[in-house]
C-alpha cells in the first residue's frame, strides 16, 4: 500500500520565518515593505491576491512530490470550499484535503459541492472532517451543539452524505437530518466519494471515526500516549468490521545539519514573549486533543530545549511550534536524516499517511520534498512486517 | 444611465459535454479522450460572455446540474472582469458560513461576487436536500439567514438570536472583513418575496408579459414604500428592477422562430432589431438588470454581443461592470 504525503496549504497566512510575529505573506498583517501576496509596490497593493500565493504553494507541493495539501479552516482563514475550486483548474495532481465542520453545511449540499469539485478536479477532493473545538469559537460559527452531540451529528452527516451519493431515491430520518427522496444527479453520483481523514481525540470522536474514517488523522503527540490512542481507534474500528489507517500531522524544520536546524529555533525563540508560554496553555473550548497537548508539556520552561519530546527514543522532536502559530506544538527539528528517520519510525509503527508543514510553506515544500522525502527508506514489505499492532512501541524505538 | 447584462452559464449541460463528443473513425488521430471536462467548456462560455460585453455570469442552482458555488469559484480566477452571480439556497449552509466562503471569494476575485438568493424552490426538491422547513417558515428563515449573513459580514462582534440561526460574538475579522457585501438578487411574485426584496435586495427579478410586468412593478414599489415607512430596509441602495430572459434572435423572424423550437414559452424570439426594441421597451419600464440565456450558450453569447448590444438605445446599453 502506498504512503500518501500531504503538505499544508496555509489559508491562515504564511510567514517568511518561524519567528516573525505576524503573517507577512498574505494580508493578515498591516501592509508594509517586505510583505508579499499581495505585495506593496511603492506603498500600494500590487493587485495580486493571497490566492495567487496559495496557488504557488500548491504547485510547489505537487512539483515536489506531495500527494496534495490540507486546506485548514478557522474563523479567520480563507475558506477551503472557495479556495479548492479556485485552484482546481490550476493544478494537475494536487489533492485538496478540505477541512470542514459538518455543522455548517447540510450534508446533501456538501455532497453536491463535493461531487462538483470531483468533476472539476478529476477526483482530487479529500475530506478532513473536524467536529469543532467548542467554546467561543463554536459560537462564532453559530453552532450551539454540545461536544458529544457534535460527533453524533458528524456521524449522521457522513451517513447522509454517502447515502445521497450512492442511492436514489434516498430517504433518511435521523436526530439531526431528514431526507425525503434525495439523491445526486447522475453525472454527480458517478464521481468517487472522497477519502475521509477524521480528526478528534475524545471517546465520542473515536466512536465516530470507527464508523467513518478512512484515515484517522492525529496531531503528533508523545509516542506512548499516541500509541494508546491509536490502539483505541484500531479497536473501535475493528468493532465496526473495518480496518483503521492512520495519518499524522506535524511541522518539519529540517536543515542539512541538526545545528543549523536548532539555530533557526534559537533565532525564533528570541521573539517569544514569556507570557506567551503561559497563554498557549489557556484553552477555552472542550477539545480533548487540546488537553492532551497541554498535558504533554513541562510545567516550567526556561529554554527552548525544555520542550524536547520523546528524546529517549531519538533526538529531533520539539514541542514549541505553537509558540509561533495556533494549533498543536509538536514537530520535527533536525537534520534531513533525522527528519527522515522520524518518518521511518512512524511508518514502521503503522502510520499510513502524513500531513506535513513548514515555514515558509513555499520554500519548505521544495526543501522537504527534495531533501527529506527521498531519504525515507521504508519499503512496503518492511512496514507491514513491523506494523503488526502487538508491539508498536518497540518497533518505533528500534530504528 | 446604462443597463447591466448577465449571461447564464449552462450548469445542466449544453449538449456539449466533452465526454459525450462523438468519436472519430479510428483512422483519425483523436487526442481529446480524458483530457477535457465540462468545466473547460463552461470556462469558454464565461469567456465568450466577457468578450461579448456582458457584465456578469449568472450560475443557476439546479438539482440536475453541477453546483452553482463550485462552478463560480472554479472559473473566477480565469475570467478577469465578469461578476459571478451564483444562485444560493438559504437553508443549505449556515449564514456565517455563507459570509465566510463569500469573503474568501471576494478576496480572490477582486470583489466580483453577487448573491442570487433563491426564494422559490420546489418544496419537494428542498426536502430531498434535507431542508424540512415548513412553507410558513420559509420566508422567516430566509430573512433571518440574510440578516445574519449581512450582520456577520459587517459587524464584529456580532450577535444574533433568531428562531433558526444564532451567533455569539461572531463577525468577520480582518483581512476577511471590509470587503464590499455582494450585491443581492432575488425573484418571486408573492407578497413575501416582494417584502423580502424591499428589506434586503439590490435587484429584484420580474417575469412575464408587459402588462404583468407593470403590475409587478407597482406591487414591488408598494412593498418598497412599506419598507421605507417602517424603516426595515437594510441596504442604503435602492431596489432595482431586473428580468430573466431567454433570447432567440436571428437575422429574420422566420429563422428565429425555427430556432426557438426548444426554447421556453416566454422566450424573446425575433429578428435582431425586434429583440433589441423589446429590450429597449423593458428598459423604459425601469428595468436595468438583464439576465439573458440562450442555447447553445457559447454561440449565443457572441451573437448577442455582435447583433443585439449595438442596436440598443443608450438607456439599455450594457455597462461592462456590474452595478
Amino acid at each position: 500500500m502506498a504512503i500518501d504525503v500531504y503538505w499544508r496549504l496555509p489559508l491562515h497566512g504564511c510567514k517568511g520565518e518561524l519567528g516573525i510575529r505576524r503573517a507577512n505573506r498574505g494580508d493578515w498583517a498591516p501592509p508594509s515593505p517586505g510583505n508579499l501576496a499581495p505585495g506593496f509596490a511603492s506603498g500600494a497593493s500590487d493587485g495580486s491576491t493571497f490566492a495567487d500565493h496559495l496557488a504557488d504553494i500548491a504547485r510547489a507541493a505537487e512539483i515536489s512530490g506531495f500527494y496534495g495539501g490540507l486546506l485548514v479552516s478557522f474563523p479567520n482563514t480563507d475558506d477551503p470550499w472557495t479556495i479548492a475550486p479556485a485552484l482546481a483548474r490550476e493544478t494537475k495532481t494536487f489533492r485538496f484535503m478540505i477541512a470542514f465542520q459538518p455543522g455548517f453545511i447540510a450534508p446533501a449540499h456538501a455532497a453536491r459541492l463535493s461531487a462538483s469539485l470531483q468533476r472539476v478536479s478529476g477526483g482530487r477532493l479529500v475530506y478532513n472532517v473536524i467536529s469543532g473545538g467548542g467554546g467561543p469559537a463554536q459560537l462564532w460559527w453559530g453552532d450551539r451543539v454540545a461536544h458529544d452531540d457534535r460527533y453524533a451529528r458528524t456521524s449522521e452527516f457522513l451517513d447522509v452524505l454517502k447515502g445521497v451519493w450512492q442511492q436514489r431515491p434516498y430517504d433518511y430520518r435521523g436526530r439531526f437530518y431528514q431526507i425525503e427522496r434525495g439523491g445526486l444527479a447522475p453525472q454527480l453520483a458517478a464521481q468517487p466519494i472522497p477519502e475521509i481523514y477524521f480528526s478528534g481525540s475524545s471517546d465520542a470522536a473515536i466512536a465516530a471515526a470507527g464508523r467513518h474514517a478512512d484515515y484517522y488523522l492525529s496531531h503528533l503527540e508523545p509516542w506512548d500516549g499516541l500509541r494508546e490512542k491509536l490502539d483505541r481507534v484500531r479497536d473501535r474500528t475493528a468493532a465496526e468490521g473495518r480496518r483503521a489507517k492512520f495519518a499524522l500531522r506535524f511541522d518539519i524544520l529540517a536543515r542539512p545539519t541538526p545545528e543549523e536546524a536548532w539555530a533557526e529555533v534559537a533565532r525564533a525563540w528570541q521573539t517569544v514573549d514569556p507570557r506567551a508560554l503561559a497563554r498557549i496553555d489557556a484553552g477555552t473550548g472542550d477539545s480533548v486533543g487540546f488537553e492532551r497537548q497541554r498535558g504533554a508539556r513541562p510545567r516550567a520552561v526556561s529554554g527552548y530545549r525544555d520542550l524536547d519530546v520523546d528524546g529517549h527514543i531519538a533526538p529531533g522532536l520539539w514541542g514549541g511550534f505553537n509558540l509561533f502559530r495556533g494549533g498543536p506544538g509538536i514537530g520535527v527539528v533536525g537534520s534531513y536524516e533525522q527528519a527522515a528517520a522520524w518518518l521511518d519510525r512512524y511508518l514502521s509503527a503503522g502510520i499510513d499517511a502524513f500531513v506535513l508543514a513548514g515555514t515558509p510553506h513555499l520554500e519548505e515544500a521544495y526543501r522537504v520534498g527534495e531533501e527529506v522525502l527521498p531519504l525515507v527508506r521504508a519499503r512496503v514489505g518492511d512496514r507491514v512486517a513491523v506494523s503488526v499492532p502487538a508491539e508498536p512501541a518497540s518497533a518505533l524505538s528500534s530504528i | 444611465m446604462s443597463a447591466s447584462f448577465f449571461w447564464t452559464l449552462p450548469v445542466e449541460g449544453d449538449a456539449r459535454e466533452p465526454s459525450k463528443k462523438r468519436a472519430f473513425v479510428s483512422v483519425l488521430r483523436d487526442q481529446r479522450r480524458g483530457r477535457f471536462t465540462y468545466y473547460d467548456y463552461l470556462l469558454q462560455v464565461a469567456r465568450a460572455a466577457e468578450s461579448a460585453g456582458f457584465a456578469g455570469a449568472f450560475v443557476p442552482w439546479s438539482e440536475r446540474g453541477d453546483d452553482s458555488w463550485i462552478v463560480a469559484a472554479s472559473l473566477a480566477r480565469e475570467v478577469r472582469r465578469l461578476t459571478f452571480l451564483p444562485e444560493l439556497e438559504p437553508g443549505f449552509t449556515t449564514p456565517v458560513y455563507l459570509a465566510k466562503i463569500s469573503a474568501s471569494f471576494q478576496r480572490l476575485s477582486g470583489d466580483r461576487l453577487a448573491w442570487k438568493i433563491d426564494l422559490e424552490r420546489d418544496p419537494a426538491v428542498r426536502r430531498a436536500h434535507g431542508d424540512t422547513a415548513a412553507a410558513s417558515d420559509w420566508f422567516v428563515r430566509a430573512d433571518e439567514f440574510l440578516s445574519a449573513a449581512r450582520g456577520a459580514w459587517s459587524h464584529e462582534p456580532f450577535d444574533f438570536d433568531g428562531r433558526f440561526f444564532a451567533v455569539e460574538k461572531g463577525g468577520l475579522k480582518a483581512p476577511l472583513a471590509g470587503r464590499p457585501l455582494p450585491a443581492i438578487y432575488s425573484a418571486g411574485r408573492s407578497d413575501d418575496a416582494l417584502a423580502f426584496a424591499a428589506k434586503h435586495v439590490d435587484v429584484h427579478l420580474l417575469e412575464g408579459s408587459a402588462d404583468a410586468l407593470r403590475a409587478q412593478i407597482e406591487a414591488l414599489e408598494r412593498a418598497v414604500a412599506r419598507a421605507a415607512e417602517s424603516s426595515v430596509r437594510l441596504s442604503e441602495r435602492p431596489v432595482r428592477r431586473g428580468i430573466r430572459l431567454e433570447v432567440v434572435a436571428r437575422h429574420t423572424g422566420e429563422e428565429a422562430r425555427r430556432a426557438a423550437a426548444g426554447a421556453r414559452a416566454d422566450a424573446l424570439v425575433g429578428d435582431y432589431a425586434t429583440v433589441a426594441a423589446r429590450i429597449d421597451a423593458l428598459a423604459e419600464l425601469g428595468i436595468d438588470h438583464f439576465i439573458l440565456d440562450g442555447t447553445p450558450h457559447l454561440e449565443e453569447a457572441f451573437r448577442i454581443g455582435e447583433h443585439i448590444f449595438p442596436r440598443l438605445t443608450t438607456a439599455a446599453r450594457p455597462a461592462v461592470r456590474a452595478a
